[in-house]
């Protein structure tokens, strides 16, 4: 994805998050469309731009937030890192492998940004508090947000790089 | 192989570059005009996406029967937490009569307010911070440390400002801490915001009788809040005997799950503690 798309594309995705999507609460968990978007674009890249778009993705997360800036580029670069490397074209016949690709990679970027929110920004959430109220139910958002955002940005993909076939 | 190694190396560099900028802070000057720049074109889009939002908000409650009540009991509970500000007022009015007997003037101590109205047009990306973003910033005279208020009490403070948004922590932010006092009593304690979006007050002295309905109000201690901005009402207390202090739940005022509109007071200028924190440590340095 070149950066003349890429950057718009998270940037509206950052204003939808801040603007919309964080109406949308329950108990204390929102929608977290950047990482969901993230990690779908892990999935379907071949390459390294996941992790390009993870560091993107988070420096507009960071914009709408009081999280020092880099914050959530650090949590979810690593988890972009390690949904890249299942190389999947495989959710493509299995339906499970993203829907646990998501809750696994969002859990981690919530653990990680937790500990860096608590370690390095000084912000002390109480974990037990945090993780019922705010992780788990970010999460089952994001699992119920990975289909649509995966067939979206399929489309996207398979225009992008179309595949090529030898006659 | 190669791919693996290049993945490698620009994961390294993104890690670094991540780092970099959380060192050098986004409120660092170097920093502050590429923010602004980028904030730029997307604070018209958040605002048209928030104000579309209350729009279709306000066209669903209408059809529906609940939806009328819920509105018509948001109207009630507004109306009551108005006449709750305006007999905080009053009574402080009649308090300061009666302590000061006159030698105070009310208006010498509310100079001219300057303040700026500006619109919610993002609420924090993530779900553990409570700080929201509003589409006014320091062309239009906001300054870190300026206090926020709403129609019916404190909101919170600016904490970072671009030069058409600014970023304010909510008084119900896990970090924010407030000097604050119960209005009966005079007793003085700490209101902190709450993971779960409501205020509690710490550090109320034992032997201080709290009671459910009690207003708390800002102190003005610490210089960072003006004095006698309602914060909200005690809902419960925790008293143990054995601990120092007591505890008190405090329902807020404000509505922070719906707030659209807030008022920054420019004029306010928040008291630097820094130089007698560096003097402190001078002190005790040998």
């Amino acid at each position: 994805m070149s950066l003349q798309l890429g950057l718009p594309l998270f940037a509206l995705a950052a204003v939808v998050q801040g603007a919309v999507l964080s109406h949308l609460r329950v108990f204390g968990g929102q929608p977290d469309l950047i990482v969901v978007l993230v990690i779908a674009w892990s999935i379907l890249d071949r390459d390294r731009e996941g992790i390009v778009w993870a560091f993107v993705g988070g420096l507009f997360v960071d914009l709408f937030s009081g999280a020092p800036l880099g914050l959530s580029s650090l949590a979810l670069l690593p988890i972009s890192l390690v949904v890249a490397l299942t190389e999947a074209q495989v959710y493509r016949t299995n339906v499970i492998l993203p829907l646990a690709l998501v809750a696994a990679g969002a859990l981690a970027y919530h653990a990680a940004y937790l500990l860096l929110l608590r370690f390095f920004a000084g912000v002390a959430v109480p974990w037990s508090e945090a993780v019922g109220y705010v992780t788990l139910p970010s999460v089952m958002f994001d699992v119920l947000l990975i289909i649509p955002a995966l067939r979206m940005l399929d489309g996207l993909y398979t225009r992008l790089h179309p595949r090529q076939t030898t006659i | 192989m190669r791919r693996a190694s290049r993945r490698l190396f620009t994961f390294g560099l993104l890690m670094l570059l991540s780092l970099i900028l959380w060192g050098l802070g986004s409120r660092s000057e170097i920093l502050r005009p590429v923010v602004s720049v980028v904030m730029a074109p997307l604070s018209p889009i958040a605002r048209l996406l928030t104000q579309g939002l209350e729009v279709a908000d306000s066209l669903g409650g209408e059809s529906e029967d609940v939806d009328t009540l819920r509105q018509r009991t948001r109207e009630l509970e507004h109306a009551v937490a108005e006449l709750q500000v305006e007999i905080v007022r009053l009574r402080e009015i009649e308090q300061d009569y009666y302590r000061l007997a006159g030698l105070v003037d009310y208006a010498a101590r509310h100079p001219d307010q300057s303040i700026v109205t500006a619109d919610v047009i993002a609420r924090d990306t993530s779900s553990y911070l409570r700080w929201v973003v509003i589409n006014r910033g320091a062309r239009d005279g906001i300054k870190v440390g300026n206090p926020v208020i709403s129609d019916l009490g404190l909101v919170g403070r600016v904490e970072e400002v671009a030069a058409n948004v600014a970023w304010v922590r909510l008084a119900i932010d896990p970090s924010s801490l407030v000097n604050a006092r119960l209005q009966n009593t005079r007793a003085e304690g700490l209101v902190s915001g709450q993971l779960r979006g409501n205020l509690r007050m710490e550090r109320i002295p034992q032997g201080v009788i709290i009671e459910v309905g009690d207003l708390v109000i800002t102190s003005g201690l610490g210089g960072a809040f003006p004095s006698d901005i309602m914060i909200g009402q005690v809902a419960s207390v925790r008293q143990q005997p054995a601990e120092l202090f007591q505890e008190a739940e405090v329902r807020a005022t404000v509505d922070f799950d719906n707030l659209e509109l807030v008022s920054v007071i420019t004029s306010f200028q928040p008291i630097d503690l820094s130089a007698f924190e560096s003097m402190i440590e001078g002190t005790n340095q040998p």
